[in-house]
């Protein structure tokens, strides 16, 4: 269950990731189902009709954040074409084995124990997860998830 | 023109105003007189040691940090920060982690 530190500071943030330049390009809602959690819908800048729908949930917000994609008219969470093919992300899997992502440190444990590898936690942890998710559209792109 | 407006005209077309962010933390690190003709390579060390940062691989992989600026990565650090800001006095770049797996 988050803290009410944790709770206070996503409310915080939810406020001011709405005011980052980055924001004019996203849908941006809380997911209503869980304490830390948000939905937003974002798009790579070179193929700015490729619409994805990530959903972003923390346990603990000072930790790395679960990172799903969504399919868009359905909300269903088990569709690799729900996912764009970006460095580390896993549309066949389900998953985006990087090290910002519960994710990516479900899958190796051994990234905790080195400062190289272990997740650095962050000011503003939904910014950065935010942010971070866009770099990755915006740079990494390449293309949409396929069956 | 007077010398003081002179002065003030020069270092306006030699400095830059730099504003770098790293995604998610609460400050920015700010030079208010960045050399245009800094390069990137050149920048990185400064960034680094403010936001305390390490870059390195090992058998189990790493971090890098990367420059981006307009949602594009600068991957080329021999560019100038005059280069990238063209013939604007104020410059703002993202710096980003990205993970390398051994």
């Amino acid at each position: 269950m988050a803290s009410d530190l944790e709770l206070s500071l996503f409310e915080q943030e939810l406020v001011e990731v709405r005011e980052l330049p980055e924001a004019s390009r996203w849908l941006l809602e809380r997911d209503g189902s869980v304490s830390l959690g948000l939905l937003v819908t974002m798009y790579p800048s070179g193929s700015p009709e490729e619409f994805y729908l990530a959903r972003i949930r923390w346990t603990n917000l000072f930790e790395p954040a679960s990172l799903k994609f969504l399919r868009l008219d359905t909300g269903a969470d088990d569709d690799p074409t729900a996912w764009p093919k970006c460095k580390g992300f896993r549309p066949s899997s389900l998953d985006a084995c990087v090290s910002w992502t519960a994710e990516g440190h479900a899958l190796h444990p051994d990234w905790r124990n080195s400062p190289k590898t272990a997740f650095k936690t962050r000011d503003k942890p939904v910014e950065f997860a935010l942010l971070t998710l866009q770099y990755e559209l915006d740079v990494c792109y390449d293309g949409r998830g396929h069956r | 023109m007077n010398t003081e407006i002179q002065s003030a005209e020069k270092a306006k077309h030699e400095f830059l105003v730099l504003h770098v962010r790293y995604l998610g933390a609460h400050r920015p690190f700010v030079d208010d007189g960045a050399p245009r003709t800094e390069t990137l390579a050149e920048l990185k060390p400064r960034v680094l040691e403010f936001f305390k940062l390490t870059e390195g691989g090992g058998q189990h992989g790493g971090k890098i940090y990367t420059f981006a600026h307009a949602g594009k990565s600068l991957t080329d650090l021999s560019t100038t920060l005059g280069h990238v800001a063209e013939g604007s006095h104020e410059l703002k770049l993202d710096l980003v982690e990205q993970f390398e797996q051994g």
